[in-house]
């Protein structure tokens, strides 16, 4: 594999977030316990240029909140983060926006992530003026480009985004995420408020930018059907932690973890036939703010035995860039 | 999974009839037909799927069903009969005392539909004091907890004697979705239907919400119209499943035949751009173009501007056409469908 030679864009090693709740001055006054969600705990991955990782997981996994401390909207409690060679983890606000320029997002909700109150032009030029380039024309000039080449008409240039449908104000968040012409893309949830025809619109249209651009994708979404379509690479997380990445390929037919299994088990499929014997689980996500002690998905694991009640299973290499967390895969 | 429904359900007579259902909300950009020319039956124990995207009218198909068409809208034209039961002549006592009995329905999004101030007992009992013709006159409300408490172990929240006095906020998504559906199925309808009850839930509660449903129907012998816009859904929980496109039905038929082998492009289409997880390499082929406005159409088919297998005479209005017992498509070349190969992109 020369793929394995290429150093990684982007490398994060044991990053955690935690947010603190119950921690008001009154509440401090009143000497109330504080509470501590840990959204993100110790998690570890790699993305090589070119390549698309997957992030799946229910929601409140923690892999929005993953994806924004890579992007450093939101900072880690702890853990580093290293962007083509350099750590960024503790970079200055400055520097970070000049940074900014390579790494960009596009979010789940075509709605609330555009400003009504602004023209295409301004919404996909913003990030142009942010940088600093202030010449109108060249930001015009580069904005009709970019919202061509994601198949909206350039006679669309001063209209508002009520006038556009879901999948053409997908489109306008697209082109102000490539405008400045980036290396990593986190798309967070792209599809998932779209219409299924739409989707996969707009699914051929990202999947045909990362060819033309070189785009590195980080892709997160709960379908695994549209990862499975996008992804070279998956990281599976639950309640905060990676249990399982792996090839695509491999991660998806042959999964190791049983939350995998469950997770890949209980998606709906046309394909009946071809199913796998459903993994099923039973309960809820337990709450974020009390995890279950040893590992987090032993009450919900088909399973469980002893050893996961008390001891938390550490992610191992389980094959060729694979790697699962499960005692169960440890047994000899 | 889904029953095998042999053709002998088909023949005895459906509990719920649609015909000419035509459904319009005026705009200030014109009328809005919804829903247009609507035929279609629900036969007792089947669990019928509806699928379609948002703006297909299939929800307001059962909105016109049961009642609940928010005005302005109005139902236009067309016959609605329950067990032989005129639901179009049916006066707002009449509607009462069906509603919540005979048929219910569950709402897409439970945080909203729940009432935020209520406690769980109160609102489920109140649907069992209302309709509670077989609970004695005394210690009603002890009776109407009793079974309130009964309905939401049956759908599985843990400790119901307890959670029972929490209030809806207190409950997590999958089991806000639970407890819409004890409370529609607490006075043991006839007719459930259950619009998008998973769309807002995890793949893996989904699996839960979705198998629950599937039991109780083969426990309390129920119908179930299942509306979603997952095909993935109906082919694992829906006997026969109905098409829907800008307002009409394209097409009908048995879940896994429609699946296997589609006979409207439209259907076709909405199958070709499934991601398959057991073929990664399989291209998703985007539909192109966008679901017409519903206002003055009419005079051709809806899917015309779309569908790659258009020819002159698909500027017409189009009927449902017959495929085979119980199948049919809305489409002139249903025979030829199966046959013709997608314009390569």
């Amino acid at each position: 594999m020369t793929q394995a030679q290429t150093p990684p864009l982007l490398e994060v090693s044991q990053l955690s977030k935690t947010y603190h709740l119950n921690n008001s001055l009154l509440q401090r006054l009143a000497r109330e316990p504080v509470l501590a969600l840990k959204a993100v705990d110790r998690v570890s991955f790699s993305v090589r240029a070119g390549e698309t990782l997957g992030l799946i997981g229910e929601s409140g996994c923690g892999k929005s909140t993953l994806a924004r401390i890579v992007l450093r909207l939101h900072e880690p409690t702890s853990g580093r983060i290293v962007f083509d060679g350099a750590d960024i983890t503790a970079l200055p606000y400055r520097e970070m926006t000049a940074l900014r320029r390579r790494m960009q997002i596009i979010f789940q909700d075509p709605y609330a992530s555009l400003n009504p109150r602004k023209s295409v032009l301004d919404i996909v030029g913003l990030p142009m003026a942010i940088q600093g380039i202030s010449r109108r024309s060249e930001i015009r000039d580069r904005v009709v480009a970019m919202i061509e080449s994601v198949g909206l008409k350039s006679e669309y240039l001063n209209r508002f985004p009520h006038q556009f449908s879901g999948g053409q104000r997908q489109r306008i968040g697209i082109a102000r995420a490539l405008i400045l012409n980036p290396s990593l893309v986190v798309c967070d949830e792209p599809v998932s408020a779209l219409d299924v025809s739409v989707q996969a619109q707009i699914i051929s249209l990202l999947k045909a930018l990362k060819r033309e651009l070189g785009l590195t994708y980080i892709f997160i979404s709960h379908d695994i059907g549209v990862i499975g379509h996008v992804s070279d690479r998956i990281a599976v997380m639950y309640l905060g932690e990676i249990v399982e990445t792996g090839p695509s390929r491999s991660l998806l037919t042959a999964p190791q973890h049983p939350y995998t299994k469950a997770l890949l088990s209980s998606v709906p499929r046309i394909d009946v036939r071809q199913k796998s014997e459903r993994v099923k689980l039973s309960g809820d996500l337990p709450s974020p703010l009390s995890p279950p002690a040893g590992c987090k998905f032993h009450t919900r694991c088909p399973f469980v035995f002893d050893r996961c009640r008390v001891e938390a299973p550490v992610l191992r290499p389980r094959g060729p860039e694979s790697a699962a967390a499960c005692h169960l895969l440890e047994a000899p | 999974m889904p029953s095998t429904r042999s053709s002998a359900t088909e023949m005895s007579a459906p509990l719920l009839s649609i015909r000419g259902l035509k459904t319009c909300f005026p705009t200030r950009a014109g009328l809005v037909t919804a829903v247009d020319g609507v035929d279609l039956d629900v036969y007792p124990g089947e669990c019928l799927g509806i699928v379609g995207e948002s703006g297909s009218g299939k929800s307001v198909t059962f909105a016109s069903v049961i009642g609940l068409v928010r005005p302005p809208g109005y139902i236009a034209e067309g016959a609605i009969h329950f067990e032989g039961i005129d639901l179009r002549r049916l006066d707002s006592e009449g509607w009462r005392s069906l509603r919540g009995r005979d048929i219910a329905m569950t709402m897409q999004d439970a945080l909203t539909a729940l009432n935020p101030a209520l406690r769980v007992a109160e609102q489920i009992e109140e649907v069992i004091l209302a309709h509670a013709g077989g609970l004695p006159g005394r210690g009603r409300r002890e009776a109407a907890r009793q079974r309130a408490v009964e309905m939401l172990r049956l759908v599985g929240i843990p400790a119901p004697e307890r959670r029972i006095d929490d209030y809806p906020h207190q409950f997590s998504g999958g089991m806000r979705q639970r407890i819409m559906i004890a409370i529609a199925l607490s006075c043991r309808p006839k007719l459930l239907i259950a619009d998008e009850p998973t769309t807002a839930l995890d793949v893996t509660i989904q699996a839960q919400v979705l198998d629950l449903i599937g039991d109780l129907r083969r426990e309390l012998g129920m119908s179930v119209v299942l509306i979603t816009h997952d095909l993935g859904v109906v082919a694992e929980h829906t006997d026969r499943v109905a098409v829907m496109y800008a307002g009409q039905i394209v097409e009908t038929g048995p879940t896994q035949q429609l699946i296997e082998q589609p006979r409207h492009p439209y259907t076709r289409g909405l199958i070709g751009l499934i991601p398959r997880l057991s073929d990664l390499d399989a291209p998703i082929r985007p539909i192109e173009g966008r679901v017409p406005e519903l206002i003055d159409l009419g005079g051709m088919c809806r899917f015309y501007e779309r569908c790659e297998f258009r020819q002159a005479a698909c500027q017409s209005d189009i009927p449902m056409n017959a495929v085979a017992p119980g199948r049919q498509a809305r489409c002139l070349r249903v025979d030829e469908i199966p046959r013709l190969k997608e314009v390569s992109q």
